[in-house]
């Protein structure tokens, strides 16, 4: 029997095969799939903000996309998967409110998607796939055996990444 | 601010707010739609944000939602929220029109109405809570996104993420003639500005 292993906001969770994995609603946050070619499990992480560094309440690591994304990675490795065969998928960080004023919170799409290619950058796991940015939301599931993320959106044509 | 924070007295006191906020609210909506709606008493109550979606059947339903940053002696965010089915009847009867079925992207005039009505239900709940405290508070103009509730609700979250975990959701239901359009507002402010509004009532 399969299961579909629900990740929620500000979380992670790894996933075995024939299990799928999936989090709902990506707005401005974005969802990050670890993964490798060889290993028959991965991780998903849903993270809010770019960086634990500049908030004070910063208790939930999983929020962050650098303590996240540390975190996850320690977690996959203890489970026997090697850093340097990581492969990661990445969707979200859209922009889903056009204000006319200009603030900061309009622009955090692109900052936490921004922050979360640094953070991979520095751990040297190369993104094999993305589905950034515009301004709608996005529900995606990673499949262990085809290695593929199924990104849906409301009225629009599911995609695979 | 916890949940146990906000009970008895200082609830009592935010939900009589939303009574009075409805009212003006009412006022103002039937001069606009020449009282073609009508608006019940709202119910006021304290939600923890991860319950937010599951109000609207859950992350993954459709929703219609106006946005609105204010600033001032208090400070935070308004959001009236819709599930897509009533806001085409709300834009319908304004707009004297008829949706498609199911998913729909609504057109500018469309996404205008809403956010009137979003603007005026919100500016009616931030004046009524100005006008009791006597403290300022200024809105920005309105933004309006229609997806996953989901999706929606992260941008408020990740604003209240830095400051606290809960919301305050007033239900209001609107009749339009016979038909009821069941919508509501969801008011997110800082522990601050919570204790700035109690405090010049009294009550604390």
């Amino acid at each position: 029997m399969s299961e579909v292993i629900k990740v929620g906001i500000a979380d992670w969770k790894i996933c075995s095969a024939p299990d799928t994995i999936t989090t709902i609603g990506l707005g401005s946050c974005v969802g990050i799939v670890i993964y490798t070619i060889g290993d028959s499990f991965c991780g998903l992480l849903h993270i809010m903000l770019p960086s634990s560094k500049e908030i004070r309440n910063n208790a939930n690591r999983s929020k962050f996309a650098d303590t996240g994304i540390e975190d996850l990675v320690s977690a996959l490795e203890k489970k026997g998967m090697k850093r340097i065969q990581m492969r990661a998928k990445i969707a979200g960080g859209a922009k889903m409110f056009q204000f006319t004023s200009k603030s900061d919170i309009g622009t955090i799409g692109d900052r936490n998607v921004d922050s979360v290619k640094n953070v991979l950058k520095e751990y040297n796991i190369p993104i094999v796939s993305e589905d950034c940015g515009a301004d709608y939301g996005r529900t995606i599931s990673f499949d262990l055996d085809t290695k593929m993320l199924t990104v849906r959106c409301a009225g629009r044509a599911d995609k695979q990444i | 601010m916890n949940n146990q924070d906000l009970t008895g007295m200082k609830l009592d006191v935010l939900k009589e707010i939303g009574n009075i906020g409805a009212g003006n609210a009412t006022t103002s909506l039937s001069i606009l739609l020449n009282n073609n709606l009508r608006m019940e008493l709202p119910i006021v109550k304290i939600m923890n944000f991860d319950e937010v979606p599951e109000r609207v059947g859950g992350a993954e339903t459709i929703v219609s939602a106006v946005l609105t940053h204010f600033k001032g002696d208090v400070s935070g965010m308004i959001l009236f929220i819709l599930e897509l089915e009533e806001a085409k009847n709300l834009a319908g009867s304004m707009l004297g029109k008829k949706y498609e079925e199911g998913f729909i992207e609504f057109d500018h005039m469309d996404k205008s109405a809403l956010k009137e009505v979003g603007n005026i239900l919100m500016s009616s709940y931030l004046s009524s809570i100005s006008t009791l405290t006597n403290l300022q508070v200024h809105t920005e103009p309105p933004a309006i996104c229609v997806d996953m509730a989901g999706s929606v609700l992260d941008l408020p979250l990740i604003e209240l993420g830095q400051i606290g975990d809960n919301a305050l959701v007033i239900d209001s239901k609107f009749l339009d003639k016979d038909e009821p359009i069941d919508g509501f507002l969801m008011f997110v402010a800082d522990e601050e500005s919570y204790d700035k509004i109690f405090k010049s009532l009294g009550i604390i």
